[in-house]
């Protein structure tokens, strides 16, 4: 009887011991550890293994929390509404920056760090995108972590073959290689597509997953001189449904002629497992897919290249990517220990030598220094088609109302691309719901 | 006297004490969990507020959320979604659910185990139902599409992106899982039809049309609509099937709770989704009400056949 009380007792302890304190990757709560939350992907697994020096200095264990990238902003945008300190850092999107500081989610770090981290050595761009709110203000709710941006993959070998440079080179009288403009861009989808031989030109983002058919089309958008709208103003009407949005629409629909079946919803993970497959001689993703990519294909058979633009006029290519990436938020929530332990860790990431290493773990850096060294562009296949792409990147609104607008866009921007809704009526839905967002907001009169 | 005590009585305790101890714990939870929230989103769906936002309190709006929801017309539209799925596929279910179910109710060999076998997709989780379906579904290498090329069909479909095959892919996916629980309310029904009946009717020498339609579906019609009232409530709230398979932004699949969700977890409107959320409970008390008259009333005509 006593022996079955012990055990009674026992298992109520283990339960309470197992309800409370507990933190993510099943440490005990304490000033000695640090929880990232990061989506579910390859750069959280690098960033876990680089924070193990971080441990190995410091003795501060940190912990890296994955959710799949579907529910990711959801997860964590309702644990910020408990105002939860379940994880001291998240590595957010570039557009939860105005959500996540406006709604005072994000720690306020514009004293702390260009105290501790050397803006000069930042790319522009990556501090514009992801640490400023709003732009152009010089505050700061966030430190650069991982820097990316869309590019494509190409399957070299079949671009360096022979036989298919000399027949391409007879119907379009040019070199087979990697396209400048989106014209070039069609010519090489349409010249590998070979349905019988179940090979397809190309793979784009269309999916209705997160974000996926608004960050592949938006680049065409702006290359073809349209917008989501006036930043200053908030006026979308006549923008964001203009002649050239409407165009550039068209074009991207006409792509799918030569991207295998199922192509009007492709998400990030499809348009990389098509490809991997050797199903597509071309697939658009973000840069940072690509290291996985190049470990199950090999460099000999995979090359990379920046997203093509319009040529205009004057001989010019106009070109526009779709920024990606996230940085370091310190979570409000958070004890104040815990906030000096994520600025040590951030401080820490930030420095060059950190940096370096980031990078050999298939991270991209946000470091100029790093960027622009030689070491870079030759470590890997697709870092100089990386660093070439980020003077191209623009980013989609990064309003507190991201959520909405981005739900909306994926909507209609998906029903436009697989032919639910006529392109011009679907943009001109899109346009009436965004300038409605932004008048219940209050930015629009 | 002693004798006569029960020994709670000795202590002090009552009969009646000690079942109000024994309810206790599980009306504290029902009530924390159950009726508080219901009635706090109540209040809620008066205010404009922003559960994400710390910050700003519920502003009392009085009962524009309700107005600006029945208004909305992509919450019609979402009602227009789930009522052409829930008529789809709860029709479906029921025709083969209750056409397998008519086949099992005889005595054979592995019976036990067929009936056992054909449950298994009802016992999986919808979210693991849709990862799967996803594979099995992708267009250029998933098994469905290369067994209906291996059996002739020249163009098999794109079932989760062709905006004409997606609707049908979610309806499908639904049916494989549900259809099974149908099928075992329907043979409980006809299990509990005494044979006497079936014995009677053909000494009378009573087509099969006749048993059909006047022993089969009366008296395994009470558990017939308990299985149609139980999917169409289920099928009403539709959510992680599409979740998984299409996403949440495919407008044609978009259901009241896909709405729902977005309303309060990607736009933030606390106030307008939990108005939304009453206008769908009234809705739903509204039906199964219905539905539970009709059962009592088939019920009452099955007893009295």
């Amino acid at each position: 009887m006593k022996r079955q009380a012990g055990s009674v007792l026992l298992l109520a302890f283990s339960l309470a011991a197992g309800c409370g304190g507990e933190k993510p990757g099943g440490g005990v709560a304490g000033a000695g550890e640090l929880s990232i939350a990061w989506a579910q992907w390859q750069p959280a697994d690098a960033l876990d293994a680089l924070a193990k020096d971080f441990t190995k200095e410091t003795g501060v264990r940190v912990t890296v929390s994955q959710t799949p990238w579907p529910g990711y902003k959801d997860k964590m945008f309702v644990e910020f509404s408990k105002r939860s300190d379940r994880h001291d850092i998240v590595v957010g999107d570039s557009q939860w920056l105005g959500e996540g500081a406006t709604k005072g989610h994000y720690l306020e770090i514009t004293d702390w760090l260009p105290a501790h981290v050397d803006l000069s050595k930042i790319s522009p761009s990556a501090l514009r995108f992801f640490c400023e709110y709003p732009a152009g203000s010089g505050r700061y709710y966030a430190a650069p972590c991982e820097t990316d941006a869309v590019g494509f993959a190409y399957r070299k070998d079949w671009f360096e073959d022979p036989k298919e440079k000399e027949a391409f080179h007879e119907k379009h009288g040019r070199e087979l290689a990697p396209p400048e403009t989106w014209d070039e861009f069609r010519d090489v989808a349409s010249f590998f597509t070979r349905p019988d031989a179940k090979r397809y030109g190309c793979a784009i983002l269309t999916g209705r997953s997160y974000d996926a058919a608004t960050m592949g089309f938006q680049q065409l958008m702006w290359a073809y001189g349209g917008s989501y709208g006036d930043p200053k103003t908030f006026e979308v009407e006549g923008l964001l449904n203009s002649p050239e949005t409407l165009a550039a629409m068209e074009f991207y629909r006409s792509l799918l002629a030569f991207s295998p079946k199922g192509g009007s919803n492709y998400a990030y993970e499809d348009c990389t497992q098509n490809f991997s497959n050797g199903l597509t001689a071309m697939t658009m993703n973000y840069f940072a897919f690509y290291p996985q990519m190049v470990k199950d294909l090999g460099e000999e058979k995979v090359g990379f290249f920046v997203v093509p633009g319009v040529r205009r006029e004057d001989g010019a290519v106009r070109r526009a990517v779709s920024l990606g990436g996230q940085g370091f938020s310190i979570v409000s929530y958070a004890s104040d220990a815990k906030k000096e332990l994520a600025k040590r860790f951030i401080e820490w990431f930030s420095k060059k030598e950190q940096q370096e290493k980031w990078v050999a773990l298939g991270g991209f850096t946000a470091n100029d220094e790093v960027l622009k060294s030689a070491a870079f562009a030759a470590a890997s296949p697709y870092n100089a088609a990386f660093a070439a792409s980020l003077p191209y990147l623009q980013d989609f609104w990064a309003v507190p109302e991201f959520g909405e607008l981005v739900a909306g866009t994926q909507k209609y921007f998906g029903q436009a691309i697989d032919g639910a809704m006529e392109p011009k009526a679907a943009l001109d839905a899109l346009a009436k719901e965004h300038e409605e967002i932004f008048r219940r907001a209050g930015y629009r009169k | 006297m002693a004798s006569g005590a029960s020994a709670s009585e000795r202590r002090g305790l009552s009969d009646r004490k000690i079942r109000n101890l024994f309810v206790a714990p599980a009306l504290v939870l029902l009530i924390a969990l159950n009726v508080f929230p219901l009635f706090w989103s109540l209040g809620l769906s008066f205010t404009r507020y922003d559960a994400s936002n710390p910050a700003r309190p519920p502003e009392y709006v009085g009962g524009a959320n309700y107005g600006e929801v029945l208004r909305d017309p992509e919450v019609f539209r979402s009602f227009h979604v789930t009522a052409r799925y829930v008529a789809a596929a709860v029709a479906i279910q029921f025709a083969l659910g209750f056409g397998l179910a008519l086949l099992l109710n005889r005595p054979f060999r592995g019976r036990g185990l067929v009936v056992t076998l054909l449950l298994v997709p009802t016992m999986l989780s919808p979210i693991v139902v849709g990862l799967f379906s996803k594979l099995l579904l992708e267009p250029n290498y998933g098994l469905v599409n290369s067994f209906l090329g291996a059996i002739g069909v020249a163009d098999p479909p794109a079932w989760l992106s062709d905006p004409s095959w997606i609707w049908a892919s979610i309806v499908l996916v639904d049916t494989w899982q549900w259809t099974p629980f149908v099928m075992l309310l329907s043979l409980a029904g006809l299990s509990a039809i005494p044979p006497h009946l079936y014995e009677a009717a053909a000494i009378d020498r009573a087509s099969a049309w006749f048993r059909f339609t006047r022993i089969t579906l009366p008296l395994a019609g009470p558990l017939l609509l308990l299985a149609v009232l139980f999917r169409a409530v289920d099928a009403f709230k539709l959510f992680d099937l599409v979740m998984v398979l299409v996403g949440k932004d495919q407008a044609l699949t978009q259901t009241v709770s896909i709405r729902l969700y977005l309303e309060a977890f990607a736009s933030w409107h606390t106030g307008s989704s939990c108005a939304m959320a009453y206008v769908v409970l009234v809705l739903v008390v509204a039906l199964s009400n219905l539905a539970i008259r009709t059962l009592d009333r088939v019920s009452g005509g099955g007893s009295t056949a």
